[in-house]
């Protein structure tokens, strides 16, 4: 990072840069023709398996993005009364044509309900938060009156952005949210027409293409709280029905084929029948971490698989932390002090009541560890412990925060994660790690919106953890992909496994526990 | 029987061999003249001192003889002396005069031209270097770069690409003393203030096996000793020892320095330094508003030399080398997360060199050296939104108030102790036989929250022996044999570079040189060669079980002496490496020192033309470089070489470059430089196509499969950016300013403006796809002057 900020300052002082013309580079992409990316990812604890099959794209394409809003999602539709995210939306309770273009949004924090006008003189009128819009020109950001001093002149840092082509002409144009977004490009670069199965053993799985196959989040656009996270459906390869009820991809151990064949289609027909071999692997177990010697126990067997259900023993799935500091609100009226600010809100009115935290002192945590039998260490850093293999020294983690209103599951973060220690390898048979939690209560403000959380480590079989951990070879090197064509080239993309594992958490108030 | 007759009447020769010996110094100054030539007239006995000014003539009989010592812009000196049966110390002060190339036949680039075996050397001058047009400052690294053998990656990017070795296999060398890090602004300069360096001496191959550890080529840069002739200020008995002689300021739109010089006791004192000020104004800006300064970086450089002789028999010189380069960022606060970023690093060098110089054929040189390269970054985040985590006064980043930080610390430590005799047999015959100790302690750590995340440390140590003689057993021939033995600390082998380099001239202005040799390297640097800047180098030892780096040069090169000072020459050479070390994409995180790396091979081969000329006022080279540049590296440890992306074009492989470098002296007032350079643009991988890819974090998972258009790449570095051109040039004025000697340098770096393309930058949210070029230095026009106190 320290080296792009010098190379950043040095290119910013001396260097100048101009717009080319893509066809200056013909002799470099003239003769490519697009390509397969394929990844065709089982899920073994899930039972499941997705197989994403897209073209590789000429730089001279000119088909993907083309400014329009295509599936007619940007800014907002009205009529009878109520307001919608898109078209498609409004027309499930209205005749099309009963639905008009509403241009601006009232936003309210912590209020979800869309409520929109047709322009900004109508929104500023009514609307007591913010006024938002998607028209906000080719630079994607809307403009911004600092000062409010009515003009866009006060430049620099946390200054004004002035108005840019395309903003507030109500019209959809490049860049803006929503013009050309993910539910608009991907269904074009996935490809249906394919044969695909895989095989294991004497048992075939068909795979059958589904526009909605699977999700995933982004956020917002403009960003909002992450409980408004947009959710994208994207189109993918899954296996027919059948092969859930065999138990067809928990299959530990055993070697698992992969076939694609697109040759129907016209000019993919030269790679004819994309085939892959993998073996899947086992997940992480979750342990408690008085169980670490308990679980060295585990590595007297040699069997891999005896190992795994010898660990599995210790396995847990929900743990709870307690945070590090008080909470408390004071109510700026009488000066009272409230431990929570539902309390302060019921009784001075919640614009009244002001929100602070401190850190537990050296007693409340030598208390807290007393309570809950843990070391004072395990309680300010705490942590999820899991095992594996030793041959799964590489993880993805991903985080989801519960969403109490809707009661879902929403994403927060994922970061991959490597065993960088041998002293975490244990008999060259299992490998222990851990994920460093964050023990905090999620706020807005002072409302505690989620206290419950929920962790995902996968596990990857040899090949998909080759494609994803070696992200600097090239996508077509011959270690990053195990996939071939009937010519033995490589293809761009992988087949493996990804082994999940969850275990959920709360997180408390160090008063829910001494209070007891 | 026949061999010990041999024995016996070498040492009787040795101990009953007369020699005159000596140093000789500038009248004016009292510096050192190397390349000057002493000749004992009406022999064919003649020599020439080395580039501490010091020479000896061996092996000569009893008798009267009458010696002439002549270099070029000095009035040549006559003097008869008597031989009887002792060694003779003759000192010699020559007095400066005006440039006069008809007055000295033989002038110190002839004088290399007869006795030099060497191949692919060059020596540079300071007035070569100041006189050479060039960005802002003048700059060694930049004046090598428009040398045929020499190739920079980029305007931004000072590191010197020799016949295809990467930066890293350069050894540097400042008064003996090796340089790691040797840039300032993340390789826009070098670390060399201009105005301290003597003589830049460049062996761009085949080097001799007094020099080791490198692969590529060796630049020795000797400092000045400093005036110890005219001190102004002290009189008798004090002005023995110490006194003050001149002091000069330059001052540029990047920086001001300044070098001053004196008398010490039997010697010299020479101080230099330089600081950018640019920090200053900003400084004085955010103070003048009353604001914390968001961004401010500075660099500065000193180096000191003394040199005493405590007798006629021992000198001593110590050379003291410091460069420090400071950035820091501090932004966010009032209400957001405050972030402060300090990135500080350096070169630290010292440097005790003991002379024995007895009244005979052979000195011998012993030198301790300590250099330390150390380049420190600390990164820290508050998520605090009100509080304050930078302290702009010592530009730290507190961490211990700090939510998150980051750090990389590396560390290079290098303690060598040396000794080195020359023994000169005779005219024809000469001895250098050293050895080298070298102690070093490389540390690289990388820690992210308070934890560390990559910790490398070592303590290699490398022993040397080396032998090398010159020998000419004929007036048009002449051979250097010498041999390198090296033994490297967790390696149980000695390994063995020997090393030729053959001379041979048909004509008196003809020479035709041939040189091969074999080269070792056990240490490297971990940078990626698709680096735009030089920003620092990150020095690693060999990993623990592997081998060491290899090269094996072979060179024929011809040189011929048209007139005074003109001469053309043509090299070609080929050489291959083995065990070249490149960052390993798959490394081990659970045993990363030995995984660090991964070895491939290379071959580099190449033509170059030469004409160095001197008409008159007009002196300067025109030259012409072919070359290839080839690399294999198993980047995927698959065993296997995959055509596209394991065997490719080497980065700064240009196959085509014209260089013309020419200074023009008018008068005493004024003097002109161009210079200007047309190439083969730098390879770079195109891009042919996209595909919809998600960032590195989650790649193919199921959190979010899809995130942007990513490049499909074609082969690695199997495209090239457009061809490169640059014309620079200088005008120097001399005045008087004040009564002091002033001189005021106009400079204009690439006149043409020619747009120089640095990397493409591809954008496909669009369709089509949009692509924009980033330029190396546009024109740019910097003045600055120069005074004399």
């Amino acid at each position: 990072m320290f080296l792009r900020i010098a190379i950043i300052i040095i290119l910013s002082i001396f260097s100048c840069r101009k717009e080319l013309n893509i066809n200056d580079f013909a002799n470099d992409f003239d003769f490519y023709q697009p390509e397969l990316r394929i990844e065709a990812l089982m899920l073994p604890t899930d039972n499941t398996a997705i197989v994403r099959i897209d073209r590789s794209s000429k730089l001279n394409e000119d088909t993907y993005y083309n400014c329009l809003d295509d599936n007619n999602d940007w800014n907002y539709y009205y009529c009878n009364g109520e307001s919608f995210e898109s078209l498609d939306d409004c027309s499930l309770n209205c005749n099309v044509d009963e639905c008009i273009v509403h241009l601006y949004r009232c936003s309210v924090d912590g209020s979800s309900e869309l409520v929109t006008y047709l322009d900004k003189e109508s929104c500023l009128d009514s609307c007591e938060g913010d006024c938002v819009t998607d028209d906000v020109g080719i630079d994607g950001v809307a403009a911004i009156d600092s000062n409010n001093d009515g003009d866009y002149d006060d430049l620099g840092f946390g200054g004004d952005v002035a108005p840019d082509e395309g903003e507030n002409d109500g019209l959809p144009s490049c860049n803006e949210p929503y013009v050309d977004d993910f539910n608009e490009l991907l269904p074009n670069i996935h490809i249906r027409d394919c044969i695909v199965y895989m095989i294991n053993g004497l048992d075939t799985c068909d795979f059958i293409f589904d526009e909605s196959a699977d999700t995933f989040f982004v956020d917002q656009n403009p960003p909002a709280s992450i409980f408004d996270a947009e959710v994208i459906n994207y189109g993918a390869w899954v296996p027919d029905l059948n092969c859930n009820e065999q138990n067809f991809f928990n299959r530990y151990g055993s070697e698992y084929k992969f076939s694609c064949d697109c040759s129907e289609i016209p000019e993919f027909s030269n790679f004819g029948r994309i085939t892959a071999i993998d073996t899947l692997q086992h997940p992480v177990v979750f342990y408690n971490n008085n169980d670490l010697l308990n679980l060295q126990n585990c590595t007297d067997f040699n069997d891999e698989d005896m190992i795994f259900d010898c660990l599995e023993q210790y396995n847990i799935d929900t743990l709870t932390f307690v945070e590090l500091t008080n909470n408390f609100a004071i109510c700026s009226i009488t000066g009272e002090i409230f431990q929570n600010n539902e309390d302060c809100s019921s009784s001075c009115g919640n614009s009244e009541c002001f929100c602070f935290n401190d850190n537990l002192d050296a007693i409340e945590i030598e208390l807290l560890a007393n309570e809950l039998e843990i070391s004072e260490d395990e309680l300010l850093s705490p942590k999820i412990y899991y095992a594996t293999l030793v041959d799964n020294d590489r993880y993805q983690a991903v985080q989801y925060i519960y969403n109490n209103i809707d009661s879902r599951w929403i994403y927060y973060h994922g970061h991959s994660d490597v065993v960088t220690n041998s002293d975490f390898v244990i008999n060259d048979k299992i490998v222990t790690w851990f994920e460093s939690v964050v023990a905090e209560q999620y706020r807005n403000g002072c409302i505690v919106e989620s206290s419950k959380y929920k962790y995902e480590i996968f596990t990857f079989s040899k090949n998909y953890k080759n494609y994803y951990f070696n992200s600097s070879l090239d996508l077509r090197d011959p270690l990053r992909t195990n996939l071939r064509d009937q010519n033995n080239n490589t293809i761009m993309g992988t087949f493996g496994a990804m082994a999940k594992k969850s275990i959920y958490f709360d997180v408390v108030t160090p008063n829910s526990i001494l209070d007891q | 029987m026949k061999i010990n007759c041999f024995i016996l009447i070498f040492l009787l020769k040795l101990s009953f061999a007369i020699s005159i010996s000596g140093t000789i110094r500038d009248l004016s100054t009292g510096e050192p003249l190397p390349y000057t030539n002493i000749i004992v007239m009406d022999t064919n006995i003649g020599t020439a001192s080395d580039i501490n000014g010091y020479y000896i003539i061996p092996s000569i009989k009893p008798g009267n003889y009458q010696l002439k010592i002549m270099v070029i812009g000095y009035k040549t000196i006559d003097q008869k002396i008597i031989v009887d049966q002792e060694n003779l110390r003759i000192n010699f002060e020559l007095e400066p005069q005006a440039l006069d190339f008809e007055e000295v036949k033989v002038s110190a680039e002839r004088m290399r031209f007869d006795k030099k075996v060497d191949i692919s050397r060059v020596n540079i001058s300071n007035l070569e270097i100041r006189r050479t047009p060039a960005f802002i400052e003048s700059d060694v690294f930049r004046t090598l770069q428009l040398l045929p053998s020499v190739t920079a990656s980029n305007d931004f990017n000072a590191a010197l690409i020799v016949r295809g070795g990467s930066p890293d296999e350069n050894l540097i060398l400042l008064d003996g003393t090796e340089i790691y890090n040797p840039y300032h602004i993340g390789g826009v300069f070098s670390a060399f203030n201009a105005d301290m360096i003597s003589d830049a001496e460049f062996l761009a191959g085949g080097f001799p096996s007094e020099y080791g550890g490198r692969l590529s080529s060796v630049l020795n840069i000797t400092a000045r000793e400093g005036d110890s002739k005219n001190g102004r200020i002290f009189d008798l008995p004090l002005k023995k020892y110490f006194d003050f002689s001149k002091a000069t300021c330059d001052i540029s739109l990047l920086s001001a320095k300044f070098l001053a010089e004196g008398a010490l006791y039997n010697g010299s004192w020479m101080i230099s330094g330089r600081r950018t000020y640019f920090d200053k104004f900003v400084s004085l800006y955010y103070n003048i508003i009353d604001e914390s300064e968001p961004l401010n970086y500075y660099f500065w450089d000193t180096h000191i030399k003394l040199k005493t002789a405590i007798n006629d028999n021992n000198q001593l010189l110590y050379s003291q080398f410091s460069g420090n380069d400071d950035l820091f960022l501090s932004f966010g606060g009032d209400g957001f997360p405050e972030i402060g970023f300090n990135w500080d690093w350096g070169n630290y060098t010292n440097n005790l060199t003991w002379k024995y110089i007895p009244r005979s054929n052979y000195f011998i040189e012993s030198k301790v050296s300590r250099t330390i390269y150390d380049f420190l970054v600390d990164f820290a985040v508050d998520f605090s939104t009100d509080s304050v985590i930078i302290d702009n006064d010592n530009n730290d980043a507190d961490e211990a108030d700090s939510d998150l930080t980051f750090n990389v610390d590396n560390l290079v430590k290098d303690i060598s102790l040396d000794q080195m005799m020359t023994y000169i047999y005779s005219e024809n015959l000469r001895f250098k036989l050293g050895w080298q100790y070298k102690l070093l302690e490389l540390d690289y750590q990388e820690s992210f929250a308070g934890v560390d995340r990559v910790s490398l440390g070592s303590e290699p140590n490398i022993k040397s022996l080396f032998f090398n003689s010159i020998y000419r057993p004929s007036p048009i021939f002449s051979l250097n044999i010498g041999t390198r033995l090296s033994k490297y600390f967790s390696l149980d082998e000695i390994l063995i570079d020997p090393r030729i380099a053959i001379k041979y001239n048909p004509l008196s202005d003809l020479a035709i040189k041939f040189s091969w040799g074999q080269f070792s390297q056990f240490l490297y640097t971990i940078n990626q060669d698709e680096e735009l800047l030089r920003i620092v180098d990150f020095w690693q030892p060999i990993p623990p079980n592997g081998r060491p780096q290899r090269s094996e040069h072979y060179i024929l090169g011809g040189e011929y002496w048209i007139s005074n000072g003109n001469t053309f020459s043509i090299e070609a050479y080929y050489k291959n490496y083995i065990h070249l070390y490149e960052l390993n994409p798959l490394a081990d995180p659970l045993d990363i020192e030995s995984t660090i790396a991964v070895s491939g091979t290379g071959v580099a081969y190449g033509i170059e033309f030469l004409y160095r000329l001197n008409v008159k006022k007009f002196s300067g080279w025109i030259a012409y470089a072919h070359s290839n540049i080839v690399r294999e590296v198993d980047f995927n440890s698959d065993g296997e070489i995959w055509d596209d992306n394991e065997s490719y074009p080497a980065k700064y492989n240009k196959p085509h470059s014209f260089i013309s470098v020419l200074n023009y002296q008018l008068n005493k007032k004024y003097s002109f430089g161009l210079s200007a350079v047309y190439e083969s643009g730098q390879t770079y991988t195109a891009v042919l196509g996209k595909v919809y890819q998600t960032s590195e974090s989650n790649y193919g998972s199921l959190e979010k499969p899809y995130n942007y258009f990513g490049n499909i790449n074609g082969q690695k570095n199997g495209s090239t950016y457009p061809d490169y051109a640059r014309i620079d040039i200088s005008i120097s004025r001399n005045s008087k300013i004040l009564g002091l000697d002033s001189k005021i340098k106009f400079q204009v770096i690439n006149i043409l403006n020619y747009y120089n393309v640095l990397f493409y930058n591809w954008n496909h949210n669009s369709s089509p796809s949009r692509v924009q070029a980033f330029s190396m230095f546009p024109i740019i026009a910097t003045i600055g002057m120069e005074f004399e106190i």
